[in-house]
């Protein structure tokens, strides 16, 4: 293959100077395109996942029944106390969530008569335990320990009413002091979170949850191992020893089970993933129209290259080098829209909108793919231009 | 034999240069379409195209010129018959071996063709950059020959802000930059004013003096027919007529010169000439012998022969003819055996024309005829 000294591709591209912004605007609004649906299918990921993530735990216990966070199924803490006994254990305790009936009550709503309640997640934990990672609610478990105490998300919806210190808010029907403030964000099943110790959990759902005690059922179990403790084999006693009632898995197994279940199980995950595929697809169009033109227009002249000796493949890649180029000069404005709109849906919807590293590398590859698949489609035209047509 | 090589005169060596042909063309056909619609575009053609020749080649629209063009410029396949092409033969080639042998042609197209969005700098370096990788040699050469056609000023303008010549020009520098030893064009003057034209053809003299390249100029403008070495006229697909331009002329002069053809019209000088051939005799070769039945008649082109009438006999009559000097047409005229011996002094080139070709030029006129009968009777 011929290298070349003259960069024929980019001139092409930039030679006329409204059609390459078209151009570009067209690739860069097809890319922006994949950036929301990748944005909105991951903040369903991430948000679904995030109290999981914020687990402190190296391995966790959950219920046999348990295939989602979204159904309730609790264990026995007895499991917990045989989970310690496996060497290796530095600490095993239970964490609680209620959403069902942790119905939280707007006392700023417009209407008395009828106040504004809704449902509201509340995780508990013994606040001796670092049981989440969240630094705002390391700080502050100690607060916890008040009756009544709890944290409130920031980031919960509105309709919750105002968050701050200091506030007594009703919580169950019953009373609950505002301590702190953490930030975490609603996510598909949440509009808000609460977290709060143990004791508080048993008073507030003590009579309601559950029969016998509200505190003997567990809903996440957390383990955490000494310094240095061989996490395979422990998972591997702890399979062994535990009844068939529970299941033990890493951290990052349940977080991956979880994301499994929205990917695969949920409408709203195949939603979100049909949006990512149309994005791709639209984009694709877009770009085949884009270089299809651009090669029809340029058809004379590459037969022309091919009349003066450049082979099929040194024309081919001129067109495949426009592709990429039109690639990267669509995918910088297509970034800047994309960090732009992720702020701006970040904000509104208080969905975690994360514009990572690697999420920016995956859009650009199918960016990139995309715009060589248009540019193989546009090829074929190359290939049977006939040099002799010059003439 | 006497007789050493048999030649159409249209296929002689160019004085010039010498070496093997460029372009050697043999019994060439080809097609257009398949099947049913399979339509014959060019039938039967030959020729050969020396090292330092200007070939203008002519013919209606449709005639299959730009077909041939294409077949020698290694754009298209061939069918049938031979091709050599700088001393390849293209009928062995595989496409991608033709784009090699393309690399070393030089293309100038009636329609330009430029690189729309590239400066003339660059659409020059798009063709020089094949063989040249080196930067600053690209860049000297294509500074060099864009100055060579009076575009130094113009090095760094794209197409669209350069006139319709300079457009042109550019493009023939691109063809030019590689020294390439063929050099192909289509209508290369048909978009300039006669000024340009003559500049450019001007251009391909000095290329051809220089480089001892050959170029083959498809064309229309009448205009240019003077800087020809060689015309080819294609009609309907076959070349009908192949002339060597120089010799072409050298030999209406010297019929013109003879009394029997002086009446001629030049149009019937050139017919009678193209209808000759060359040959070419040793010293000391007969070329005609006294006695034998006569059926050509000769012009002598270069060297010197002895004529001699009853050799040895008593009353020996000998006589020296020199270039420009004719023979053999006594015979053809009256029917009787020759009258003379004719033998080569020197290395000759004669030309000759056949009986029926002799006829049919003496044809042409009756008062043609009576002169050469006059002639005939005032040289005895």
């Amino acid at each position: 293959m011929t290298l070349m000294r003259v960069p024929l591709a980019w001139r092409n591209l930039v030679h006329d100077k409204r059609r390459f912004a078209v151009s570009t605007a067209g690739i860069a609004l097809a890319v922006l395109l994949m950036f929301v649906e990748l944005g909105f299918w991951n903040a369903l990921l991430d948000s679904a996942t995030q109290l999981l993530r914020d687990l402190n735990a190296d391995l966790v216990i959950i219920s046999r029944a348990r295939y989602a966070m979204i159904v309730s199924e609790p264990f026995s803490v007895r499991r917990l106390d045989q989970a310690r006994a496996v060497p290796g254990v530095r600490m095993a305790f239970p964490v609680f969530i209620e959403e069902q009936r942790a119905l939280w009550k707007n006392s700023e709503s417009y209407n008395p008569d009828e106040p504004y309640r809704r449902n509201i997640r509340v995780v508990a934990f013994n606040p001796q335990f670092d049981a989440l990672k969240n630094p705002e609610i390391k700080a502050q478990r100690r607060k916890l320990m008040l009756p009544g105490a709890v944290l409130i998300d920031r980031q919960s919806s509105e309709d919750f009413g105002k968050r701050h210190r200091g506030l007594i808010r009703e919580l169950a029907d019953q009373s609950v002091e505002i301590v702190g403030c953490f930030t975490q964000g609603p996510d598909f099943s949440a509009d808000g979170n609460v977290v709060a110790s143990d004791r508080t959990f048993a008073k507030l759902f003590g009579q309601s949850r559950y029969p016998g005690a509200v505190l003997d059922m567990a809903d996440i179990g957390l383990i955490q191992l000494e310094e240095g403790a061989d996490r395979a084999a422990i998972l591997k006693s702890l399979r062994a020893m535990l009844p068939m009632d529970v299941q033990v898995l890493t951290r990052d197994d349940f977080v991956a089970v979880e994301t499994r279940f929205w990917q695969q199980s949920t409408p709203i995950g195949f939603i979100f993933l049909c949006g990512l595929i149309m994005g791709i697809i639209v984009g694709m169009v877009i770009c085949s129209q884009i270089l299809s033109a651009d090669v029809t227009d340029h058809l004379k002249e590459y037969a022309t290259l091919k009349a003066i000796g450049y082979s099929n493949a040194a024309v081919m890649s001129v067109v495949l080098q426009q592709a990429l180029l039109l690639c990267l000069t669509g995918f910088v404005p297509a970034l800047g829209g994309a960090a732009l709109s992720y702020a701006f849906l970040g904000a509104t919807t208080r969905l975690p909108m994360d514009l990572t590293v690697g999420r920016i590398a995956f859009v650009f590859l199918l960016s990139a793919a995309m715009c060589i698949v248009a540019g193989l489609l546009a090829v074929q035209k190359v290939i049977k231009a006939d040099p002799a047509e010059v003439f | 034999m006497d007789r050493d090589d048999v030649n159409q005169l249209s296929a002689g060596q160019f004085p010039h240069h010498s070496g093997p042909p460029l372009v050697r063309v043999n019994r060439l056909n080809h097609y257009f379409g398949e099947g049913e619609a399979r339509n014959q575009v060019l039938t039967d053609n030959n020729l050969e195209v020396m090292p330092g020749e200007i070939v203008i080649m002519t013919g209606p629209s449709g005639s299959g010129k730009t077909t041939l063009l294409t077949l020698i410029g290694a754009l298209r396949s061939v069918q049938e018959g031979g091709l050599d092409v700088l001393g390849r033969d293209l009928t062995k080639l595989s496409p991608p071996e033709l784009v090699e042998v393309r690399r070393d042609i030089g293309f100038i197209f009636q329609a330009h063709n430029l690189f729309s969005s590239l400066s003339a700098y660059q659409n020059v370096c798009m063709s020089l950059q094949q063989h040249a990788w080196d930067p600053s040699a690209l860049k000297a050469r294509a500074e060099e020959v864009l100055t060579m056609l009076d575009l130094g000023h113009r090095i760094h303008y794209k197409p669209a802000s350069l006139s319709g010549g300079q457009k042109q020009r550019v493009a023939i520098a691109r063809a030019l930059a590689n020294r390439p030893k063929l050099i192909l064009a289509d209508e290369p003057t048909a978009a300039l004013d006669e000024k340009s034209g003559r500049r450019v053809v001007e251009l391909f003299q000095k290329l051809v003096r220089e480089d001892g390249a050959s170029i083959f100029i498809v064309t229309h403008d009448n205009r240019i027919l003077d800087v020809a070495d060689r015309i080819v006229n294609m009609v309907g697909g076959k070349i009908i007529s192949n002339i060597l331009v120089e010799e072409s002329v050298a030999l209406c002069l010297f019929l013109s010169k003879c009394e029997a053809f002086s009446s001629l019209r030049p149009a019937m000088l050139t017919k009678v000439a193209e209808q000759m051939r060359k040959e070419v005799f040793q010293p000391g070769a007969n070329i005609i012998r006294q006695g034998e039945a006569g059926d050509r008649f000769y012009l002598i082109r270069r060297g010197l022969v002895d004529v001699i009438v009853d050799e040895g006999k008593p009353g020996e009559f000998r006589k020296i003819l020199k270039e420009g000097d004719f023979f053999g047409e006594k015979a053809l005229l009256t029917g009787e055996p020759r009258s003379a011996t004719v033998r080569a002094r020197e290395p000759v080139e004669a030309y000759t024309l056949d009986k029926a070709g002799f006829n049919e030029s003496i044809a042409a006129s009756d008062s043609f005829k009576q002169q050469i009968y006059k002639a005939y009777f005032q040289r005895q």
